[in-house]
């Protein structure tokens, strides 16, 4: 299965990087989709399917966590598998993301093959869940 | 050396290496000219009343070969916006990594943005950290502080 991706980070060199990354690791990407805060992100939401958010908290306009919100809040998205992708480390904050949903968290800087694996994780899991039968009745 | 500054050698090394490959020393000593840097980042922290700021100044030289490497292309091929947002990127990834060193759950990290270049940054050792390579220096780091006084 290959994947749309949407990439959400208000550093578009950290965009690139990122999607050279998925590109370049074997990891099966369909098209790859890119926002500089979470505004723009549900823009993009609204009218292309995405697989997986890999976002940044720290955004100007909307950040992180209010995209993570936005997302649990919308029917057709609360399953949408989100990944942060960020500085933040404080343990309060990866709780809180957690709790809004986020399915995993990578600390910058990482090692390629670190996002690689979660990633990989974080797919696995849901195809698992999707399996199971486990994703509702929300669609 | 000043604490900060061991702690920013860590955090500088582990970034430059993992995501710039690219290493750089800490030694002032061997530096004869003062360089010119052409581009200065920075981020702040935020603890209630007190921000800190992190400096990163660069040389052209050492910032184009930060951004072609963290890009994966050609000096050549890099533009002075990519330059620049690398550098905002940089710094972010050091700031925050510096505020996992401190009481972590204290400090909020802000966003980052290009400053005025700051020419004597770091020239002094104690108020900045430089970064040099072959004895050049390419870059500092320094760390100013304010105080806003409650209402």
């Amino acid at each position: 299965m290959s994947y749309n991706v949407l990439l959400v980070d208000d550093s578009a060199s950290l965009r690139k990087v990122i999607r050279k990354i998925l590109r370049t690791s074997g990891f099966h990407m369909n098209e790859c989709f890119e926002a500089s805060n979470g505004r723009e992100a549900l823009q993009v939401l609204s009218r292309h399917w995405i697989d997986l958010v890999l976002t940044d908290i720290h955004m100007p306009e909307m950040d992180g966590f209010e995209l993570l919100e936005a997302i649990s809040r919308n029917e057709i998205w609360r399953d949408l598998p989100v990944v942060l992708v960020t500085t933040e480390s404080n343990p309060g904050r990866q709780r809180r993301a957690m709790e809004l949903g986020a399915r995993g968290y990578i600390r910058k800087p990482f090692r390629p093959e670190e996002l690689r694996s979660l990633l990989m994780r974080v797919l696995g899991e849901t195809h698992e869940s999707m399996a199971n039968g486990d994703e509702g009745c929300d669609f | 050396m000043n604490q900060w500054q061991m702690v920013m050698k860590g955090v500088i090394s582990e970034l430059l290496e993992t995501m710039f490959f690219m290493s750089v020393d800490f030694e002032s000593s061997a530096v004869a000219v003062a360089p010119l840097y052409a581009l200065e980042s920075q981020v702040e922290l935020v603890r209630n009343m007190q921000t800190v700021t992190v400096h990163l100044c660069m040389t052209r030289p050492f910032a184009l070969v930060a951004a072609a490497n963290f890009l994966g292309v050609e000096e050549k091929n890099v533009a002075w916006k990519d330059v620049e947002d690398v550098a905002k990127e940089m710094t972010n990834m050091i700031a925050g990594s510096y505020k996992l060193q401190l009481d972590d759950s204290e400090w909020s990290l802000g966003i980052p943005s290009i400053g005025t270049v700051t020419q004597a940054a770091g020239a002094s050792a104690g108020t900045g950290l430089p970064l040099s390579h072959l004895g050049e220096q390419i870059g500092s780091i320094f760390l100013t502080e304010s105080r806003r006084e409650p209402a």
